[in-house]
């Protein structure tokens, strides 16, 4: 079996790389994520890595970037994609003079973790969606998407994707609190009209023809909104922003994230699978 | 990618991988040791002030150091300057977050002019859990 051209990996990560970037520039300037790697507990953190790992198994499993990939395969890459992720995380946290000599080893360590994770899932994406004649540019995917499981993890790395950037903020917070129950109901029909609308009503790309009939419609959309629920849920608690709340605030707050988390739960799930 | 047919990992890749490997090992091993290890201390603030002649004001440097085992919030310390037996000025440094075994830096500068016998006490010390 040849080997692969060093020119070549070279140039994947420098996708990979971009891709971070492009998808965690907003995280890596936000001071709220900076704050929770020194205020989250360490069992929070061990969770969020374990977590981002199985993602990203789940998502270089179906994204197709090798139709023939085993499990060695995909391992191999999510590793080298948290690699990747944990070195432009330091270099540029080092570089906006956001970790230091003067910090203490866990604060460092913190900080780094929380924005390598978040850079991880952007790597992920940008190998696989920023190729010249990759799966996921300008190409129509012929083939229906195969399976629940794969619905699920693309629209979940959407979903994380897109209400990451303002997930950590207290704006979240503070537009639940202000928001009645009338304010509320309108957001859920809003996420949820969105979401149809980008799933079968607007030729999005990625989305083909749909044949399933009104049943299965509303099934990809209850789906597609439960994932981003589900997503802004797990959200809102690493970040600190569910404990010591009540009930309705937690519930207001879910719903609020969940219109950008929708959005990226089926926009996202299109552009990136 | 952009070719079907599987080629074997060249040593870049296996470098990217090994780090990546020692990355995951090492984070998950250190989160582990911090959670075993953790105990449910509060903050504890441990403060030192020095004057700081570089100033042309009468400035005195603030180190804030976290001896506790949680973060501490919305720090505010409070400081008194007392000349001639008196309380001669106040001043209040407020910081966002003090971090676990981690130093601030701060300065506090007053508009009275410095004497001998003067003396800075802490008047006192608040902040919150995060």
């Amino acid at each position: 079996m040849a080997t692969r051209k060093i020119s070549e990996t070279i140039k994947e990560y420098g996708r990979g790389v971009v891709g971070g970037l492009l998808f965690s520039l907003p995280l890596l300037y936000t001071m709220e994520v900076w704050w929770t790697g020194f205020i989250a507990s360490p069992e929070k953190l061990i969770g969020f890595v374990v977590f981002t790992f199985l993602l990203l198994l789940g998502y270089n499993r179906h994204a197709g970037m090798h139709p023939d990939a085993t499990i060695t395969d995909i391992l191999h890459d999510s590793v080298e994609e948290i690699a990747l992720a944990f070195v432009v995380a330091f270099l540029f946290l080092l570089l906006i003079n956001k970790i230091g000599l003067t910090m203490s080893f866990s604060e460092i360590a913190g900080k780094v973790i929380v924005e390598s994770m978040m850079v991880a899932i952007g790597v992920s994406v940008g190998t696989a969606q920023l190729g010249q004649k990759s799966g996921g540019s300008g190409q129509q995917k012929e083939k229906e998407k195969n399976g629940l499981f794969e619905m699920i993890v693309l629209a979940i790395c959407g979903g994380i994707l897109i209400s990451s950037s303002v997930a950590p903020t207290e704006e979240i917070l503070k537009i639940a609190i202000i928001s009645e129950a009338p304010h509320l109901i309108a957001m859920v029909t809003i996420s949820i009209l969105i979401s149809g609308v980008i799933l079968f009503f607007s030729d999005f790309r990625g989305s083909g023809s749909f044949k399933g009939g009104t049943k299965k419609m509303i099934l990809h959309l209850l789906i597609s909104y439960l994932c981003a629920l589900i997503v802004s849920l797990l959200m809102l608690w690493f970040f600190g922003r569910i404990e010591g709340f009540s009930f309705e605030v937690v519930l207001a707050e879910v719903v609020v994230l969940a219109i950008p988390a929708t959005l990226g739960a089926s926009a996202g799930r299109l552009l990136i699978g | 990618m952009e070719n079907q047919e599987k080629k074997e990992k060249n040593n870049l890749e296996k470098v990217i991988f090994y780090i990546g490997l020692f990355v995951l090992i090492a984070l998950i091993g250190y989160l582990s040791y911090q959670w075993s290890t953790k105990e449910q201390k509060p903050p504890s603030l441990e403060v030192v002030t020095t004057h700081d002649p570089s100033f042309d004001q009468y400035t005195f440097k603030v180190e804030t150091k976290n001896t506790g085992q949680e973060t501490a919030k919305s720090v505010n310390i409070s400081f008194n300057l007392y000349q001639d037996g008196k309380i001669a000025e106040s001043s209040v440094l407020q910081m966002d977050y003090v971090p676990v075994r981690s130093k601030e830096q701060g300065w506090v500068s007053f508009s009275k002019k410095r004497k001998s016998q003067d003396s800075l006490t802490i008047g006192s010390i608040s902040f919150i859990k995060p």
